[in-house]
């Protein structure tokens, strides 16, 4: 009965990796410990990768594309005891692994479902284990950039947001450890506040595959997956350190997780500490960060029938802003652009954060329950609490600096209850229902009045998918219907400020299907289709006032109505020999009721001189575009990695392109992997490129300044690891920015004011147990 | 009762709970905008006749509502004047005196009077902060013969005073914020 949707292997389509040559092949087969007869439909767990698979038939299973290293593999069937395997992989390797029965046969159904959560038929890519760990001194959403199809968006050295296919901000969402993660995100200047490090995985789910995530997303997710607890009584852990050359930064990362007879616990941290980072020429004054994030897993079956997790994680980050970026006027802003240097460049590198700052604080507990009735169809219940704290420092007069300008809380209770179940004919049926509420409130201690209004918002949504996935194809369909309200209280234009409340109401529905086709000639394709709506959100709606780092005046647009997108994505993979990897990815949105910020032409005079007033606006928008990928084995050690992204974004009402829009890039990174030794592995050199080319689509009455020049940027990476009884360490040497070119980047705000970040090289050392 | 009762009923419990949650925020305190710079006087007082002219423009409501309301009056030509910038908060009550708060802080603020060049009028700082470098609070104006233009009045928060032709009231080189920046068109008859 089972047979049908176990069957559905989960090709290791890896994706050109620009990180590390991975290509051994790991054969196992799973025998009975007593009667020594294959187990076939076992679930195996490839801890590494969070990639999964089950046994066939005749009780063997096949890795491809196996990075050498560390491997830990959980193997589980509802009739055996599971069985955690560690050891090292150096070569192609075939192991033969016994099983003890059991009478019980539900233990290892969440270890199914968690690889089911990410199906093959959806398009999008994905960041393993292994490269959060060696870039776990980055934000989230810089570490996104190697996923194809993904840009990001900056607003200084600390601060990122991912462009997913030329949607942006409110358009996309990020669900960490299962929950939507709720902050003040509206604003293009916040980061995801996410601490990625002690996820197993980090995938960016583009199309259909969205429709069971809460959140106001059209097609484009990011969701940061948690990994099991390795079932072992025995302390496992990693240590990470990484230091970087550019703003003499320390990253610490540390994780130790047991299963104890009472429960399965983890916990993780990380700290971090950046100074002042640095252009080729000149430091970035003020551009430093903190960082101190804490979280805790426990996870316990009861009855082996009744799965609970609970998690809680605090992320507590204070982020510098480039002291040259503090424009108060268009004035202001236009000296600002015209300097070789920015304004307040110090000689002297520094670790002090000074206003203009940011101090952000994120945290979540969040209570998983799953029962399950039968083997793979389960009830889950899930609880997200989140409370999150923004304070934004700017310069002020009269010892006022250390008052923030912006201080809000916002408050989220998350509640999704849903039911999978897997019919005999192969069929999977997933359905839900999710509410959210939100409590957004603004401190008056400010002293000005804020941008974004105290609101409270809340939203329920009901969500059903089909599915039925085998080897050779799969499909699915499925539809979510959400309902969203406002309620915001705000003050008036004009004195004595009175306060005025709004309400809003918005009904959306997203309707979507999704195909897969696998060919014996080593061809994948697969197509999305899906039409989501999206409403607006609380700053197209309402915000109003000054935003101070482009010197203009933004109002919100309380009549603007939900977006209606049409997205079709398609992707066709092709393998041959193990040589040639290609992929092709197309898409095509079509937008209607776009929301953007758009420039009205009027000029509002105040005390401090005149501002552009922008306003959000909505009109008909398209954008599409490709990825390209190809990779081809030259020799057995040595590997070229090509890609290239193009992305169009055109507002048709206008005739005009959409800002923000990131420009063709094309890269190409060769690697060499050393051959597998008894004591050192995963070795490798691989050399980086990369070509940004000028969005020159840009109009010059679109922007402040015209957009920046094509650059090229050159990488290098060297990456060991020596293995011991049952402990590795990793060595990993990055250099960024290689030949210290001096460039600006058409998505990050900062180059009105300064140039990008000149070399950093970076070494990291990771022990794990 | 069977489990799916029992988790039905379970989730309606939840739903009325969480429907409980109240829909409508509380009333919210007013922040008290402090901060404010609502109006800017430029007080011209003859030095031979002791006459009293006001440049003066208030925007009581801030960024948004009701455009600042601008006053100028014409200027006698060939003359000398006294200069005193008053720079009020008047959108609090009592009334804050913001001129005060620059003057404590003169050392971070400077006032720079841009003439266009049709306009015959020569501006000098009149006063120093603890480093003897010029704030701008006092001025002296001097008009030649008759003629119009605008007079462009910026107030910066840290500005490099030490930059090249700052202290002498250039403001290329100033660098720091904006606090205010108005136009004065001036008649001189």
């Amino acid at each position: 009965m089972r047979k049908l949707i176990l069957l559905s292997l989960f090709l290791s389509v890896s994706i050109p990796s620009f990180s590390q040559k991975c290509s051994l092949l790991l054969n196992g087969k799973l025998v009975d410990a007593n009667s020594k007869e294959a187990i076939s439909f076992a679930a195996i767990l490839d801890k590494g990768s969070g990639q999964g698979l089950v046994s066939e038939f005749d009780g063997s299973f096949h890795f491809h594309d196996r990075c050498p290293g560390q491997q830990q593999l959980i193997i589980t069937h509802v009739g055996y005891v599971s069985d955690t395997l560690n050891f090292i992989l150096r070569s192609d390797t075939t192991i033969v692994v016994q099983l003890q029965t059991k009478a019980e046969w539900l233990e290892g159904v969440e270890v199914i479902e968690d690889y089911h959560a990410h199906d093959q038929r959806y398009i999008g890519g994905a960041i393993q284990k292994k490269t959060i760990s060696l870039q776990s001194n980055k934000n989230l959403a810089d570490m996104l950039e190697e996923v194809e199809g993904v840009n990001v968006l900056k607003t200084g050295a600390g601060i990122s947001k991912p462009i997913i296919h030329g949607n942006y901000g409110n358009r996309v969402t990020t669900i960490n450890r299962g929950i939507t993660q709720a902050s003040q995100q509206w604003g293009n200047d916040h980061g995801l506040e996410v601490d990625a490090f002690g996820a197993s995985k980090i995938n960016v789910i583009k199309g259909a595959g969205v429709l069971a995530y809460d959140g106001n997303s059209i097609g484009n997710v990011i969701v940061v997956e948690s990994e099991t607890i390795t079932p072992d009584s025995s302390i496992h852990g990693e240590l990470n350190s990484i230091f970087q050359s550019n703003g003499l930064g320390f990253t610490f990362n540390g994780l130790l997780e047991k299963t104890s007879k009472w429960a399965s616990w983890r916990v993780a941290g990380t700290y971090k500490k950046m100074g002042d980072t640095h252009a080729p020429d000149y430091f970035l004054t003020n551009t430093g960060k903190d960082e101190l994030n804490v979280s805790l897993q426990l996870n316990k079956s009861f009855f082996k029938k009744w799965y609970n997790e609970l998690y809680a994680s605090t992320y507590n980050t204070q982020i510098g802003i480039l002291r040259g970026s503090h424009v108060s006027s268009l004035s202001d802003l236009e000296e600002a652009i015209g300097r070789d240097e920015p304004f307040f460049t110090s000689e002297y590198f520094s670790y002090d954060i000074q206003a203009p700052r940011q101090e952000v604080s994120h945290n979540l507990i969040k209570y998983e329950a799953k029962y399950f009735t039968r083997p793979y169809s389960y009830f889950s219940f899930k609880y997200g609490w989140q409370y999150d704290q923004r304070n934004e420092f700017d310069i002020r007069r009269g010892d006022r600096s250390d008052i923030p300008s912006l201080s809000l809380t916002l408050i989220t209770n998350a509640i999704q209850a849903s039911y999978v179940h897997h019919f005999q004919s192969g069929f999977t049926l997933k359905s839900g229902y999710q509410y959210n509420y939100m409590d957004n409130t603004n401190d008056p201690e400010t002293g000005i009045i804020p941008l974004i209004p105290d609101y409270i918002s809340w939203s329920n949504s009901l969500y059903a998918l089909l599915e039925k996935d085998k080897s050779k194809w799969g499909y699915d369909i499925g539809f979510r219907l959400n309902r969203r309200n406002f309620n915001v209280v705000s003050f008036t234009d004009d004195l004595p400020r009175q306060i005025v409340r709004y309400s809003n109401q918005y009904s959306n529905l997203a309707i979507a299907g999704s195909i897969k086709y696998v060919w014996q000639t080593g061809w994948t394709a697969k197509l999305n289709v899906n039409f989501a709506q999206r409403s607006p959100d609380i700053n197209e709606l309402y915000s109003n006032g000054l935003h101070q780092g482009v010197a203009a005046i933004e109002e919100g647009n309380p009549d603007l109505n939900s977006e209606n997108n049409f997205k079709s994505l398609i992707s066709l993979d092709w393998n041959r020999n193990e040589k040639w990897h290609l992929q092709a990815v197309g898409y095509l949105q079509a937008v209607d009721n776009y929301i953007f910020l758009e420039p009205t032409g009027e000029f509002r005079l105040t005390i401090r001189g005149a501002y552009p007033v922008y306003r959000y606006n909505q009109a008909q928008a398209l954008i599409y575009g490709g990825d390209f990928t190809a990779d081809y084995q030259l020799t057995k050690t040595l590997d070229l990695a090509f890609a290239y992204a193009l992305v169009r974004g055109d507002n048709l009402s206008e005739n005009v392109t959409l800002i923000n829009i990131p420009a063709d890039r094309i890269k190409l990174a060769l690697t060499y992997a050393f051959k597998e030794g008894e004591k050192w592995g995963g070795s490798s050199l691989t050399l980086r490129s990369s070509y940004t080319l000028k969005q020159w689509r840009i109009s010059e009455y679109q922007d402040f300044m015209p957009p920046p020049d094509a650059y090229f940027l050159m990488g290098f990476q060297a990456t060991t690891y020596r293995y011991f009884k049952s402990t590795q360490l990793g060595f990993n040497l990055r250099i960024d920015n290689l030949l210290n070119t001096t460039y600006r980047d058409y998505l990050n705000r900062l180059r009105y004011y300064s140039d990008d970040l000149g070399i950093n090289i970076q070494v990291g050392l990771q022990f794990s147990f | 009762m069977n489990l799916g009762q029992k988790i039905g009923i379970a989730l309606a419990i939840a739903i009325v709970g969480i429907s409980a949650c109240k829909k409508e925020k509380d009333d919210p305190v007013v922040p008290n905008e402090e901060e404010l710079i609502t109006t800017v006087i430029y007080t011209l007082i003859d030095t031979v006749s002791n006459d009293t002219i006001e440049l003066s423009i208030q925007d009581i409501d801030g960024n948004g509502g009701n455009p600042p309301i601008i006053i100028t009056e014409d200027l006698s030509p060939n003359s000398t004047y006294w200069g005193y910038i008053t720079l009020l908060n008047e959108s609090v009550d009592p009334i804050v005196d913001i001129s005060e708060e620059v003057f404590e802080e003169g050392e971070e603020h400077q006032f720079f009077f841009l003439s266009e060049t049709s306009l015959n009028t020569v501006i000098t700082y009149d006063d120093e902060d603890v480093n003897g470098n010029p704030i701008g609070l006092r001025t002296v104006l001097q008009t030649g013969n008759s003629s119009t233009g605008e007079l462009i009045i910026i107030l910066r928060h840290n500005p490099d005073k030490y930059a090249s032709g700052v202290a002498e009231g250039d403001i290329v080189n100033a660098g720091g914020e904006t606090d205010i920046e108005v136009n004065f068109d001036i008649v001189v008859q």
